[in-house]
């Protein structure tokens, strides 16, 4: 019952990626714009290695789709590790526990 | 709000990040004794949709852009503990694969969006008891969420020395209380729908 739901509002999440993320503002965001107009953006160093900078997939011209595609890898990676460092807590307590449950 | 590296320096980095660290070792340590094993696809399925929502930038004034954070979010769904887990899976994953928000910068990072605005929305909410206006409660968690950020940044910048405090604190907050409205509306609006959608007995009941 309840797993359902939690797949509906998953599928929010797609469309979310699917329809309106590729059509966000391209703006810069509060401490972007903050940054330009004192001028110490220029401060920004890139990071060592780019795997989606921008989530942007590299090779794909369309900036639509690559959005789109960047985006969801993104979910999927983001509810992986969620539920894989949840399972591992839950493991880690699981132990203790035995005796308790009847 | 993601700081890029570069805009913090090393002992700002360090201390923010033991910051991060700690906090999230503390919630590590009190989740292992109240997590459920329903608890588990619940927080996976608010990390992604956190995660999708933070990809919307929505266009405050001309020229600046706002996004939803979720920290209001994710602590009204899930209950401090769970959010500050989900949001660290978030913003981490922003950082290691996509470049949002520096490595170094992590550390201030997890503590500006996953670790502070959590704890601010949980007890404002414990302490702000209302139920014939818990919509403009909920707005004004999410606007205060996003302004305490953006004064955290603001002072991380200036220990850093990347700028002086004044001017970088009344250009953050300007923008980052008008952001906040968004995100404020935003959280509440999707806070109700979720709410009523699962039912209200399948949120957390403030397991701390």
């Amino acid at each position: 019952m309840i797993a359902k739901k939690l797949i509906f509002i998953f599928g929010i999440s797609l469309l979310i990626v699917i329809f309106l993320a590729p059509f966000a503002s391209s703006s810069p965001d509060g401490l972007e714009k903050v940054a330009e107009e004192l001028t110490f953006m220029d401060s920004a160093q890139d990071n060592y290695y780019e795997i989606m900078p921008d989530y942007q997939v590299s090779g794909i011209n369309n900036s639509v789709i690559s959005t789109i595609l960047s985006g969801l890898m993104g979910v999927c990676i983001t509810i992986g590790l969620s539920t894989g460092m949840m399972m591992l807590i839950k493991k880690k307590s699981k132990n203790k526990r035995q005796y308790k449950e009847v | 709000m993601h700081i890029p590296d570069g805009f913090l320096d090393v002992k700002t980095c360090i201390a923010t990040a033991t910051v991060s660290v700690s906090s999230i070792g503390y919630t590590v340590g009190r989740l292992k004794n109240t997590l459920k094993d329903q608890d588990i696809p619940k927080i996976g399925v608010i990390s992604a949709f956190i995660f999708a929502a933070q990809m919307v930038n929505f266009p405050v004034g001309i020229g600046t852009s706002g996004h939803l954070v979720g920290a209001t979010l994710a602590t009204l769904l899930l209950g401090p503990l769970q959010a500050i887990i989900a949001l660290t899976s978030v913003v981490a994953i922003q950082a290691f694969v996509f470049q949002d928000g520096g490595i170094m910068a992590l550390g201030a990072n997890l503590m500006n969006m996953a670790i502070i605005p959590v704890i601010l929305t949980y007890f404002l909410n414990r302490i702000l008891i209302t139920k014939r206006y818990e919509k403009i409660k909920i707005v004004f968690l999410g606007w205060i969420s996003v302004v305490s950020m953006a004064i955290l940044v603001s002072i991380q910048l200036s220990l850093s020395g990347t700028y002086e405090l004044g001017s970088v604190l009344a250009f953050m907050v300007f923008w980052h209380m008008i952001i906040g409205i968004g995100e404020g509306v935003i959280t509440c609006v999707a806070y109700n729908f979720i709410r009523n959608f699962m039912g209200h007995n399948n949120l957390a009941k403030e397991v701390v």
